[in-house]
């Protein structure tokens, strides 16, 4: 009796283990790990690039050979998911797609719009959506940009990667769009999705050599700069850097920054401030059944560099002086962010939204025009900018101590 | 030759037919009874002597090294002293020496002789005297090799039962300390004793305890690992049921708790029951040190169990079934690991566990200065050669060791067994399934747990069924002046311990 028990209760237990025969088991050295992609226009198709790492060459033990750290293979294939798959023919590993970390998409593809190609990292399996979305810049092709090897970070998409995600915390000049982000975004009413621009500086053919990462100044690198603007998911235009500031200080998301403004008692002269603290509250209010949009940013900062001359910050009234200057200028920069907005029809802010927020009913007039609304809508400023420091100095060092 | 042979053996039997039992008033000739019944074994002896104020003769037979020599000097010394004017009996005369029982057949005789008692047969007498004199060579009390502590007592049991006891009964001084005798084995006669404190201990647990020992039928018990074998609750599983210890203050403080323990002759470890999953976690130390610290180094043991566990069978199932979980960089770095390596991760594990069981296995058995040897060799193998010969990758190495690490910290070595067998199952599961296959397989581990019972009790008692009142001593450990009662899965009648209030100083 025990024995059948015991031998039944093997039999099953051999059975689910061997006749389910692992088949979805895959070996780390079977895997091609991608961590970067790139979409570019070829005729009809689109021409998919993928770079996979190289583990023996990135891994911190000397058993590489000394090779590229990251390998790219290019296919070409009416879906982005035959590409990939496509990707083993070049390739002597399977492409596993979980560890990406940067798309980009060339402003040709942009421009024509990007709903086609996102369906497939919405729909598979095997993405995961925290990877940054970018738009190459230029014209760059971004099959190009996966290619320069710089110093420091060897491969491309880690360079980039890295470079969006510390950037956000110290200069707050790029932006980070994760696929997640670009999905609310593209697919949300009263908001249009804005991209981060990447491009090469620098001569492309010398940044592809491994040359160009053993340099003290190498002659190519990547620059991460300006912002795309859509319009319907398709690319209309770009925002500059100080622009892209200026509208992750309108969307609060900016952690840490420095900015330069005129000195109050001089126009040449220039003083910096680093900011540290950062909220935005936003208010609607409707005024003749059109919304106004109160947009209050309140901002901690202490001095972090004075270049002007005679200015003695010993002194209290001197203090208000340098604040009110920075947020006079602040509020240029947003209203510059703005405006740039305005003039492509894309609300990127998300001021749809706002509204929607606190005026449903409104919203629902003004939902089906929003584009030709949008510019139309009265935005007021203000910046608070509290200066809590002066750093380790309280005055500038002159000639006449 | 082989028929000479056969007969000659007979003709040995021969005597046996003059066999009988009760006891001849000839002296000598119940010792040659005694002979004959004993196959003239080496060990047992004779002593003949004469009461002078009778005349009366007498023979006294002990078996050698069991019995205290000079008391059977002193029995023979004092005969001389030794009138029946006085009316003293025999009997009351060799109480003075040592407990005496009077018996009236060699059957009877014949066990007491053989464990520590001194026979004496007189002439004209029909019944014979037995001596308790029992007095073995033992081992010195030293500190027990297992449950070692850095602060607490260093006793540990050693291989007689009476030493035993008298380490329990010195540190529980209370008249309610009961010792209950047994002896089991139809032939090895093994002296057992269940010690409980009365109006502590559980009556129907004493009961079925009872019932449990009377029903062993066995010629043989050798040590405590035996008697746990025959009086356990379920004999399929891996876990242990019976809690066993080689420190007295540890049986003591299980006594306290109302649970009972059984002291067998010949084993330095003291049997507990019932006994409960965390308590195979908590060590004498806990109680020895500061609360606080033994509160996190009983919550590190906890971690360290699922590490001995799951460590390889996760690893597994992260680098084969889920390489999205790593983080990219890790996962870089072990891809590079892995480089080359010809077998699946799943062989590369069972291999390298394999190894380590074969080499912890040889470590025991070694003879020690042998020891270091196979050590050494032991991290050659693993630790080096292995990996770069390319034939492991050294992530598999470092988490093979890990859990070797990990498998250390059990304060009880009977359960780290279980552990080290349920992690082969889950390796296997985990190379079938993925996560799915460990979450299942620990699921089934779980609802297993819960099934079972330690005489009555649920063994993962406080956790489930949860007692919340008893969780100031499992998980972790509060300051004793909280434990104002006993643990309630295990004790019902005497529940309260102490009054002590929150120590502070006089305000």
């Amino acid at each position: 009796m025990l024995m059948k028990r015991l031998s039944s209760g093997l039999l099953v237990i051999l059975s689910v283990l061997l006749l389910s025969g692992c088949w979805d088991r895959w070996e780390l050295n079977e895997l091609s790990i991608i961590t970067g992609m790139a979409i570019d226009k070829s005729d009809e198709n689109y021409e998919l690039t993928m770079q996979s790492i190289n583990p023996a060459e990135i891994a911190s033990q000397e058993i590489g050979n000394g090779y590229a750290q990251s390998f790219n293979t290019t296919e070409i294939a009416p879906t982005i998911h035959e590409s990939l798959r496509k990707h083993v023919n070049k390739s002597p590993r399977r492409a596993f797609i979980s560890h990406l970390q940067v798309l980009v998409i060339s402003e040709e593809v942009a421009r024509e719009g990007i709903t086609n190609i996102l369906d497939f990292f919405y729909r598979d399996h095997e993405v995961r959506s925290d990877f940054f979305v970018l738009v190459a810049k230029d014209d760059q092709r971004a099959k190009e940009i996966m290619g320069i090897v710089t110093p420091l970070e060897n491969v491309p998409s880690q360079n980039m990667f890295d470079s969006l995600q510390y950037g956000a915390r110290s200069y707050g000049g790029t932006r980070i769009v994760t696929l997640d982000d670009l999905y609310q975004d593209a697919t949300a009413p009263g908001i249009e999705p804005s991209l981060m621009g990447v491009t090469v500086v620098g001569d492309l053919e010398e940044g592809q050599e491994r040359s160009n990462a053993e340099k003290n100044t190498p002659s190519t690198t990547l620059l991460m700069e300006g912002l795309a603007i859509f319009r319907n998911n398709a690319l209309v235009g770009w925002l500059n850097q100080d622009q892209s500031k200026g509208l992750n200080y309108i969307t609060g998301d900016i952690r840490d920054s420095v900015g330069s403004f005129t000195c109050p008692n001089s126009q040449e002269d220039e003083f910096a401030l680093e900011s540290f603290k950062e909220r935005t509250k936003y208010d609607v209010r409707i005024v003749n059944h059109k919304p106004i949009i109160d947009l209050t940013v309140d901002i901690g900062a202490h001095i972090s560099e004075v270049n002007c001359k005679d200015l003695d910050l010993s002194k209290e009234e001197n203090f208000y002086l340098i604040q009110e200057q920075a947020e006079q200028e602040f509020v240029a920069t947003l209203q510059e962010t703005v405006k740039e907005a305005k003039a492509h029809q894309a609300d990127i802010v998300g001021f749809g939204q706002m509204i929607h927020r606190k005026h449903p009913t409104v919203w629902e007039q003004l939902e089906d025009n929003w584009a030709e609304e949008f510019p139309n809508v009265e935005v007021t400023y203000e910046v608070n900018i509290n200066i809590t420091d002066t750093g380790n100095i309280i005055n500038s060092f002159s000639e006449d101590d | 030759m082989s028929v000479r042979l056969r007969r000659r053996y007979k003709q040995n039997k021969q005597p046996a037919t003059n066999v009988h039992d009760h006891i001849s008033p000839h002296a000598m000739n119940n010792f040659h009874q005694i002979m004959k019944r004993t196959g003239e074994s080496d060990d047992i002896l004779h002593r003949s002597f004469t009461f002078p104020t009778t005349n009366t003769k007498a023979t006294l037979i002990y078996v050698d090294g069991t019995v205290d020599s000079q008391a059977v000097e002193k029995i023979l010394s004092r005969a001389k002293f030794y009138s029946s004017k006085n009316d003293e009996s025999y009997q009351s005369y060799f109480n003075e020496v040592g407990t005496t029982k009077l018996h009236t057949s060699i059957p009877g005789i014949l066990p007491e002789l053989l464990s520590g008692h001194v026979v004496i047969f007189i002439d004209g007498e029909t019944s014979a005297y037995s001596v308790s004199l029992l007095k073995m060579s033992e081992r010195t009390i030293t500190e027990p090799l297992t449950e070692t502590v850095i602060r607490g007592p260093r006793e540990g049991f050693i291989e007689s039962l009476r030493v035993n006891t008298s380490l329990v009964r010195r540190r529980l001084a209370d008249e309610k300390l009961r010792f209950e005798p047994r002896t089991i084995g139809s032939r090895t006669k093994t002296k057992i004793n269940i010690a409980y404190i009365e109006g502590i201990a559980d009556e129907s647990l004493l009961t079925e305890l009872r019932q449990r020992l009377d029903r062993i039928e066995t010629d043989s018990i050798l040590e405590d690992g035996n008697i746990e074998e025959l009086i356990q609750d379920a004999t399929y599983t891996p876990f242990p049921t019976v809690y066993s210890s080689e420190r007295p203050d540890t049986v003591t403080s299980h006594l306290l708790e109302g649970k009972t323990a059984i002291f067998v002759d010949g084993s330095p470890f003291v049997l507990i029951v019932p006994a409960l999953f965390v308590q195979f976690f908590h060590n004498a130390e806990d109680h020895t040190q500061r609360a606080d610290i033994a509160s996190l180094v009983r919550l590190l043991r906890f971690g360290a169990a699922f590490i001995a566990l799951l460590a390889p069978s996760l690893y597994i199932a992260i680098t084969t079934f889920h390489q999205e979980l790593i983080p990219t960089r890790l996962l870089g770095n072990l891809a590079a690991q892995s480089e080359g390596t010809p077998f699946p991760t799943f062989i590369e594990a069972v291999l390298m566990e394999i190894t380590f069981e074969i080499l912890r296995e040889a470590g025991i058995r070694m003879p020690q200065p042998v020891g270091q040897a196979v050590s050494i060799v032991g991290a050659i193998v693993i630790g080096q050669a292995a990996v770069q010969a390319g034939i492991f990758s050294a992530a598999v190495v470092i988490v093979v060791s890990l859990t070797a690490i990990a498998s250390f910290v059990f304060p009880s070595y009977s359960m780290a067994s279980p552990f080290r067998i349920l992690r082969f199952g889950f390796m296997g599961l985990a190379a079938s399934f993925g996560l799915l296959g460990i979450s299942v397989g620990f699921t089934a581990m779980l609802l297993h747990l819960s099934s079972l019972k330690s005489f009555g009790i649920p063994y993962m008692s406080d956790l489930s069924p949860f007692v919340y009142s008893d969780q100031k001593d499992a998980l972790i450990r509060l300051p004793k002046w909280m434990m104002k009662e006993r643990p309630k899965t295990t004790d019902h009648q005497d529940v309260e311990r102490q009054h002590t209030r929150k120590p502070s100083p006089d305000r």
